[in-house]
């Protein structure tokens, strides 16, 4: 596929190994500062045909995480993934960032929720009926006074399907609600439509 | 007289006393003055004829961990002091702000990390990390023996916390400390510096 930027992502076996070591998170009571997930457009795939995936990060009230360039200060979120033999991974896009600006300068910046998407492309020889299991990892930055360092293992299971690609429902609501800002976009409401509906 | 002139007034002279000022490289190093951990008075004068290395720093900062955690900085520290550069860590972190120690929290942090810097000044009202222009943790400049500036940037080429960064980072103080010890131009001469923002 043109465009397509495979240098961004590390094919690493050392990534799946620390998968495996790394203990299992949020023993604590406490809800952890953010989190990283990767998510999928699709629920199931068809060989060949792209799709877009994306990986939604969640970050505690108060507290913000970096765009690309973060600015002054920060750190851009870096992602790995994985992928099996014959993929291929687009660049990552983000969305608009804010913009923060404080005595040490002036930074990019996402709060609350922010989804950074990308296009995947399937090998066309996969056998449908079968699954996918895509790996990654994510390291990013979030800050508030302070700034604590965050990372995640990142995994994706995708079917494999015959003909028609498997929407994922919730995708329009993370397109939605992952756009960094302080408030989500409010839903779409027709107005006038809802005024006279009694 | 007005209130709202008095007002702006008041507003313009706040913003001039907290101006920032950006050390560039060419010019002549901005002159400070601060008290070192062990309460002795340093002067950027007071090292005239030797390179000056400045390095901004919060222990706290995610990536001031990770070139001390990894022995990076305390290495270069060692290389360059060992050749004569005078090495000075500076601390603008506001007291009560992240990365902030008083003298003796200092002394044992420096032990602590095995810091081979020369000094590190507490510039705890900000005014030099404000007249540099520093912006985060690190932050990195190279002053020559004129007292001009040759650096001022980023340690490295690496815009990440994660360790395994380190090794294969270019590293721009090293380049532009053999560069002006060989009497060579300085490339690059300016990088955009990557951290924590400074606790001001």
């Amino acid at each position: 596929m043109p465009g397509m930027q495979r240098t961004l992502f590390c094919v690493s076996a050392l990534v799946l190994a620390s998968s495996l070591s790394l203990p299992s998170a949020e023993v604590a009571a406490e809800p952890p500062l953010s989190r990283a997930r990767l998510v999928s457009s699709v629920t199931g795939f068809v060989p060949g045909v792209p799709f877009d995936v994306g990986v939604l990060f969640d970050i505690r009230d108060g507290w913000h995480g970096y765009g690309d360039p973060p600015g002054d200060s920060g750190m851009a979120p870096q992602i790995s993934l994985s992928l099996p033999p014959g993929w291929q991974a687009g660049a990552v896009r983000f969305p608009p960032s804010l913009t923060h600006t404080d005595e040490a300068g002036t930074t990019n910046v996402y709060y609350r929720q922010v989804l950074l998407r990308l296009t995947l492309q399937p090998p066309a020889d996969l056998q449908p009926g079968t699954r996918v299991s895509l790996r990654g990892h994510a390291m990013w930055l979030i800050c508030k006074e302070a700034c604590v360092p965050q990372q995640a293992d990142l995994h994706l299971d995708l079917e494999v399907r015959h003909r028609t690609v498997l929407a994922n429902p919730t995708w329009q609501d993370w397109l939605r609600s992952g756009t960094g800002t302080k408030h989500p976009k409010p839903e779409h409401h027709d107005t006038k439509a809802k005024g006279t509906a009694r | 007289m007005k209130p709202w002139v008095k007002t702006v007034m008041t507003l313009a002279v706040g913003l001039a006393l907290h101006a920032r000022g950006e050390a560039v490289p060419g010019n002549k190093a901005p002159a400070f003055s601060l008290q070192d951990s062990n309460g002795q008075t340093v002067t950027l004068d007071q090292y005239a004829g030797k390179f000056v290395v400045l390095e901004w720093i919060n222990h706290d900062c995610p990536f001031v961990k990770k070139h001390y955690g990894s022995g990076n900085m305390q290495a270069l520290q060692k290389t360059y002091t060992e050749k004569g550069v005078v090495w000075l860590s500076i601390c603008s972190s506001a007291p009560g702000k992240q990365g902030y120690n008083d003298p003796a929290g200092w002394n044992t942090l420096n032990a602590e990390k095995g810091s081979k810097a020369t000094a590190l000044l507490l510039d705890t009202s900000g005014d030099v990390g404000r007249a540099y222009g520093a912006k985060t943790t690190p932050h990195m400049f190279v002053i020559n023996p004129e007292g001009v500036l040759l650096y001022n940037g980023a340690i490295d080429d690496q815009k990440s916390f994660d360790p395994a960064s380190v090794p294969k980072a270019v590293n721009y103080v090293v380049k532009a400390v053999d560069a002006a010890m060989a009497g060579k131009p300085v490339e690059p001469a300016k990088t955009r510096p990557y951290g924590c923002s400074v606790k001001y």
